[in-house]
């Protein structure tokens, strides 16, 4: 089945996005950035937008070859004011880098170090990449059956060489879960990574070279399930925000552990949905999308709530029935795992992007909420 | 001026002496005052006068009259003699003696000689002069042979003697084979290019497949099989072969709806078949695996597939394949898995 343009956003046929928990878009270089697959040819690629609203074509990322996924793409990018930086593996094999510059006229110029294979060698899906305050870049990666892994760019440029001690697996995360996230703090030179298993949720700081070891997250390991399709993200104030999906019987839904002197937890919902996050790093206003995914029709929605209290959800769009669970003539969630959002605090706006296993495309809406947003992952 | 003593190496010489009064008449002493007596038994050399050039042995030297074995003409006084170390080089000057006569034979040969190689070098017809004629000829000289290399017509070979240069012909004929239609470079690099190159020497490469994709499905208590779904094979550039055939598969998260801790429960295989052939197994389950707590949602998995099927199934495009989940059974009554896919990563070459 093929989308045509509709009124409120334009259709890419063929194309894919990262897995729920993973970053595929920033803002740069004054213009709106989607990281996607080309399934045409399994190679990364992107598409750029001057006004959040109309989209380019997609221009492809010679040789990032991350695979063609039904579900998500395996891969990460973020950028950190002068340079983009991607992580990328194909169907849990080993973890590959490439720095970039993202350039006003829609092009990005590769670095000349070209792309860094097997930065982290083995078996690793859920890549997930950031740059501390100083400018170093840190990979966490996931591999199934042992654990999270986490390494640290002992260079700042596009060459990378792991700095001692790195790759180094994570305490406490043999048990095959997959949730998990990694911030950088804004104030200190600091990371932090949040993952969990089945006895709880697990903060690990690195703070000038050193380790503070595991740390059970006290008070709000309530929850009985395993994290799931994380974000972990740090406000200017070096709050920390992990939102995730787990849960056990009726507490199944989507939380939102905040830290700010010492962790909370706020119930997002009480159902299964699948989240993207943003947030305005100066006042901590938060953004939530959420699409319902029940496998039936006349049920599944997409959705969204912001502010700082985290009141209640705005319904963006309702399944209408029609099979295979059409929201609309246009739109399509039927695997719902797959957007992203881009909050542009200059024009209100935010466009999201929605994917379907055989039809992709993303939408554009305008809202007349004013929070001022920056797209997660820019500090 | 060169005489004959000159020829004789002063290592040779015992003794040079000049006759002080005449020999006997028939010229078998020589009369030397100041010899010493210790020279007889030796080799003498006459040096000038009539009997230049003669060798002798010493028999005697007796109050300065040397006697030696052979006569001929009286020795004057005055004339020039040196006595010989040692008998062996009567043999080296006779040998000299013999080889500059020879020389002087093979230098006035009238067959051989420098009078007959003036002759040949002088020769109208082979001369050198002869020769130079030849080289400097318009039509068969070395310009012209030069010219005709040079020229593009002797590319395409052809010609023969009677109308070119020996030499241009035979490159003329090396051209020409060149050139041959039948087993010239050009028929030989066509023939090159219809080897077939085995599979296996190529390089391989993935083609991408569609994503076979499952949004949900339960995994009850009592075994079943759960298809997956089919993947249609597109994308193999003609001329190359599935080499490798691997399976990937990943979800999302997983559930218990048993309202117990669960988990998979006995053997329980991923399978692929292609159209209708057999299904064979990509992954094997032994039970235990995805523990997951009572009413709990847990994390997903993603697992590379370690089995090449390509033993099993060769697809070609148009090809379906099949996945299922065969003998899919959990602990409990139910274990929901979410966003299930399995990726068919195909290698070909």
């Amino acid at each position: 089945m093929n989308v045509t343009k509709s009124a409120i956003g334009y259709a890419y046929d063929g194309i894919n996005l990262s897995t729920s928990g993973m970053i595929a878009s920033f803002i740069a270089a004054g213009l709106y950035w989607i990281f996607l697959i080309d399934l045409s040819n399994s190679k990364l690629g992107f598409i750029t937008s001057t006004n959040n609203t109309t989209w380019s074509a997609i221009t492809d990322i010679t040789g990032v070859v991350p695979g063609n996924y039904g579900v998500g793409g395996q891969y990460s990018v973020c950028f950190d004011g002068t340079y983009g930086h991607i992580v990328w593996s194909f169907f849990a094999n080993a973890v590959n880098y490439l720095r970039f510059t993202p350039n006003s006229d829609g092009t990005i110029t590769i670095d000349p170090a070209g792309i860094q294979s097997n930065v982290i060698t083995g078996f690793f899906f859920y890549p997930e990449i950031i740059t501390d305050k100083n400018g170093y870049v840190w990979i966490l990666a996931y591999s199934s059956g042992v654990g999270h892994f986490i390494s640290k760019n002992k260079n700042i440029s596009g060459t990378w060489t792991a700095d001692t001690g790195f790759p180094l697996q994570l305490n406490n995360s043999t048990g095959g879960y997959s949730g998990g996230g990694i911030a950088a703090l804004h104030n200190a030179e600091s990371v932090v990574v949040v993952y969990g298993d089945t006895n709880g949720l697990y903060s690990n700081q690195w703070v000038s070279g050193v380790w503070v070891g595991a740390v059970v997250m006290t008070g709000v390991n309530s929850f009985g399930g395993s994290p799931c399709l994380s974000y972990l993200v740090a406000d200017n104030s070096d709050n920390l925000y992990f939102l995730t999906q787990t849960g056990v019987g009726g507490n199944i839904g989507s939380y939102l552990f905040i830290y700010k002197t010492s962790w909370s937890i706020v119930k997002i919902n009480n159902i299964r949905m699948y989240l993207a996050f943003s947030i305005n790093l100066t006042d901590g206003t938060i953004w939530i999308f959420g699409t319902r995914q029940t496998g039936s029709a006349n049920i599944d929605y997409m959705t969204y709530k912001n502010g700082v209290g985290i009141t209640g959800w705005t319904t963006l769009y309702t399944d209408t029935g029609s099979s295979p669970y059409v929201l609309n003539a246009n739109l399509y969630i039927n695997v719902p795992n797959q957007f992203t959002v881009i909050y542009d605090d200059s024009n209100d706006s935010y466009a999201i992007k929605v994917l379907t296993f055989a039809v992709q495309m993303p939408v554009h809406g305008k809202t007349s909420i004013g929070a001022q947003l920056k797209v997660m992952g820019v500090i | 001026m060169n005489t004959i003593g000159n020829a004789i190496s002063p290592e040779l010489v015992a003794y040079n002496g000049i006759t002080t009064a005449a020999g006997n008449i028939g010229g078998t002493t020589l009369v030397d005052t100041n010899i010493n007596p210790v020279q007889a038994g030796k080799v003498i050399v006459i040096l000038s006068g009539a009997r230049m050039g003669e060798l002798d042995n010493v028999s005697t030297v007796i109050g300065g009259t040397i006697t030696i074995g052979t006569g001929g003409t009286q020795i004057p006084a005055g004339v020039r003699y040196c006595i010989l170390n040692q008998l062996g080089a009567v043999a080296v000057v006779s040998s000299i003696a013999a080889n500059v006569s020879t020389i002087l034979a093979a230098v006035t040969s009238a067959t051989y000689g420098n009078a007959a190689i003036e002759a040949i070098l002088t020769n109208a017809t082979y001369g050198l002069s002869a020769i130079e004629t030849i080289l400097t000829n318009a039509t068969y000289g070395l310009s012209a042979l030069d010219t005709e290399v040079e020229s593009s017509s002797i590319a395409t070979g052809g010609g023969s003697v009677a109308t070119h240069t020996p030499l241009g012909s035979l490159v003329r004929f090396i051209a020409d084979a060149i050139n041959n239609a039948t087993y010239g470079l050009s028929a030989i690099k066509t023939a090159i290019g219809n080897i077939s190159v085995p599979a296996n020497l190529t390089a391989l490469v993935t083609i991408p497949q569609p994503a076979v994709y499952i949004e949900e499905f339960g995994v009850s208590g009592s075994a079943s099989s759960i298809t997956i779904g089919t993947c249609t094979i597109a994308g193999i550039p003609s001329g190359l072969i599935a080499k490798h055939l691997f399976v990937h598969y990943l979800f999302s998260d997983r559930v218990d709806t048993s309202g117990s801790a669960n988990n998979l429960a006995g053997a329980q295989n991923l399978q692929v078949k292609n159209n209708s052939g057999t299904f064979f197994t990509a992954f094997a389950f032994s039970g235990g695996e995805y523990p997951t707590a009572s009413s709990a949602q847990m994390g997903g998995d993603a697992k590379r597939g370690t089995v090449d099927l390509i033993s099993s199934i060769v697809p070609v495009n148009g090809d379906v394949l099949t996945i299922q989940w065969t003998s899919a059974r959990a602990a409990g009554t139910s274990l929901e898995f979410f966003g299930f896919e399995c990726i068919v990563e195909l290698q070909v070459g």
